[in-house]
């Protein structure tokens, strides 16, 4: 198995070793994730796949710092944008901290917060949970607030990061016009189409500015037409910008038209099956998935996940 | 050829795509004027049902259908609440009544709102008090009044913490079912961002606690107006309540009514305000609830 992963070269942004998760509850243990070894450049685009249970939300969210792992490491080259303290919030044993002098900021993103360093509010206090995180998550449209418009929930993110209302209000609108949401800055969120919700939660996590993106499933709740659309838009952003992402999905061609690098995972207990170097270039064109490179590639992918599938039937 | 309305669609295709358009515009607007007629004809039968009840209620009285001592007709009922509002009989109850509720229904929701949020932020105080307040929450808050009394004398305030206790333990239960209730999606997300403590707080848990406190307050408001006239029955010789006990005492049906009247009209007032501060303060809820998700 080869852990070796084209794309965009550059030092690891993340870096899995021998990591597994498992759950205690009453009715006994699950290992969601057993031995899993990873390396995901800066830069790369990232597509996870598997058998639903197979752990691959898990492992984004440890990735994140949402949860914690059993076992195992993983080490992030990632910090925290306006901190400079290396301020990864990951597991705690792998919190490396390297005040590294290489900058990992993309320097084309004109919105990303580095004056809020003048708010008086980001003091030592707010730099322990006030940095803008390494990562920024995009969850299903769920995860938009319904209690606050389209600009508000946009900004929430640097405003948990102490972002001042002038700086965060400029930065939130120019994601809002990004994402084509224009005209729904005071818009509440059960105004809108689940498309258009699920739009704001991108780009509540782009607008943080943080070097690298984690999605779950984001356009999972999509019907087929407005995903398209979607994953174009996705892909337009994106490529201005070129963040780490690493993007769970259950869709085959999702994950092809979408990364540079596909992780198929096993059934429970979640093991790297084997990972892909998607050889598309970019930006992707637009008949991609027409051409019998991305038809064979799918039927690859597909013929690795077919019996994990079975087996993760047989499972639940 | 009109079709001003959509200059765009006229040059594009002209001909009869104008007509169409002006068709389809005639059509929404007769679909849209038999709403607003459907929509009016529901405003007026919410009116006049009560008005032809009252009527129906005159004339039975004054025909004699109905014994007129025990069912004093409309018109005597009004009249005999004019004559109270001048006589300054009316302000005399309607005063320590209005006063009772509203502090006892402040000093109790506040509390109880406190305490929910407590509850909800903390897994400790919740375990403390959970079941303490649920085993309170079952006991009737007019049983406690003689206890009140025997502990305060027959002052105004076993009369108010009657009320308040009985608000409070409503709001407790609902705020807390608001935090509690918070969509754990929500909170993962919040979670994602690193809002905590107190911003955790004030961006996420109240926002997310307040269409429920809105219903405690709500349910609180009439809950506060029943236990104040039942306190007022026995325990004051003031207030609506005591109005409607006397008249009964005295058999004097008409002012019965009137106090039985402004108690409800109480009641309305204090819950259409309630409704009206939850319009202004919780915008996002216009739509009441998120549309669900199709699918996972």
């Amino acid at each position: 198995m080869s852990l070796a992963v084209i794309a965009p070269s550059g030092p690891p942004a993340f870096a899995v070793e021998g990591l597994s998760k498992m759950f205690s509850g009453r009715t006994g243990d699950v290992l969601a994730l057993d031995d899993v070894t990873l390396e995901l450049n800066e830069g790369s685009f990232t597509c996870i796949v598997g058998p639903s249970g197979c752990g691959k939300s898990t492992l984004l969210r440890i990735l994140g710092g949402l949860e914690t792992a059993t076992l195992g490491t993983v080490t992030s080259r990632l910090r925290s944008v306006n901190s400079g303290l290396g301020n990864v919030r990951s597991t705690p044993e792998t919190d490396t901290s390297t005040p590294k002098t290489d900058t990992s900021t993309p320097k084309t993103d004109t919105s990303t917060p580095k004056t809020d360093t003048s708010t008086p509010r980001t003091d030592t206090s707010a730099r322990v949970a006030g940095s803008v995180p390494a990562s920024a998550f995009v969850f299903q449209e769920h995860g938009v607030f319904p209690w606050f418009t389209v600009l508000d929930n946009v900004s929430f993110g640097i405003r948990m990061a102490g972002v001042g209302k002038t700086q965060r209000d400029k930065i939130a609108r120019d994601w809002i016009s990004r994402i084509g949401l224009d005209g729904f800055e005071t818009a509440y969120p059960h105004q809108l189409s689940g498309g258009m919700r699920q739009r704001i939660a991108i780009a509540r996590a782009f607008a943080t500015g943080s070097p690298c993106l984690l999605m779950d499933e984001p356009l999972g709740a999509l019907d087929a037409q407005t995903r398209m659309l979607m994953q174009e838009q996705l892909l337009r952003v994106w490529e201005a910008d070129r963040k780490t992402v690493v993007l769970v999905t259950h869709q085959i061609e999702e994950a092809l038209l979408l990364g540079d690098v596909v992780v198929i995972m096993s059934a429970r207990p979640g093991r790297v099956k084997e990972i892909i170097s998607v050889p598309f270039g970019r930006p992707r064109p637009a008949d991609l998935e027409g051409t019998p490179e991305f038809a064979q590639l799918r039927q690859h992918i597909w013929n690795a996940l077919r019996d994990e599938v079975r087996a993760s039937m047989a499972l639940s | 050829m009109s079709g001003s309305e959509a200059p765009d669609q006229v040059q594009a295709v002209p001909g009869g795509n104008t007509v169409r358009t002006q068709a389809l515009n005639e059509a929404a607007a007769r679909a849209y004027s038999h709403s607003r007629l459907l929509a009016t004809r529901d405003v007026l039968l919410s009116i006049f049902t009560p008005i032809l009840l009252l009527a129906l209620w005159e004339v039975a009285a004054r025909c004699g259908w109905i014994d007129k001592k025990l069912y004093t007709p409309p018109t005597q009922i009004a009249v005999q609440g004019a004559k109270m509002v001048s006589s300054g009989e009316m302000w005399r109850n309607l005063e320590p009544t209005v006063l009772r509720l509203l502090i006892g229904f402040i000093l109790g929701s506040v509390a109880g709102i406190i305490a929910g949020l407590l509850m909800g932020v903390s897994r400790v105080i919740r375990a403390a008090l959970g079941p303490m307040f649920t085993a309170l929450y079952a006991l009737p808050k007019i049983a406690i009044l003689p206890l009140l009394l025997l502990i305060f004398g027959l002052t105004e305030t076993p009369k108010v913490l009657s009320v308040a206790i009985s608000v409070f333990f409503i709001l407790q239960i609902n705020t807390l079912a608001g935090v509690v209730q918070i969509d754990e999606r929500i909170l993962e997300a919040a979670r994602a961002y690193r809002a905590t403590g107190w911003r955790l707080f004030r961006f996420v848990l109240l926002p997310g606690a307040i269409p429920s406190i809105f219903t405690g307050l709500q349910v609180a408001a009439g809950s506060g107006v029943i236990v104040v006239t039942a306190v007022e029955f026995v325990a004051s010789n003031t207030g609506l309540g005591y109005l409607i006990w006397n008249s009964w005492q005295l058999f004097k049906p008409a002012q019965m009514y009137v106090g039985l009247i402004v108690v409800s009209i109480i009641g309305a007032l204090l819950t259409g305000a309630i409704v009206l501060l939850e319009r202004a303060i919780v915008p996002w809820r216009r739509a009441n609830t998120l549309k669900r998700k199709k699918n996972t």
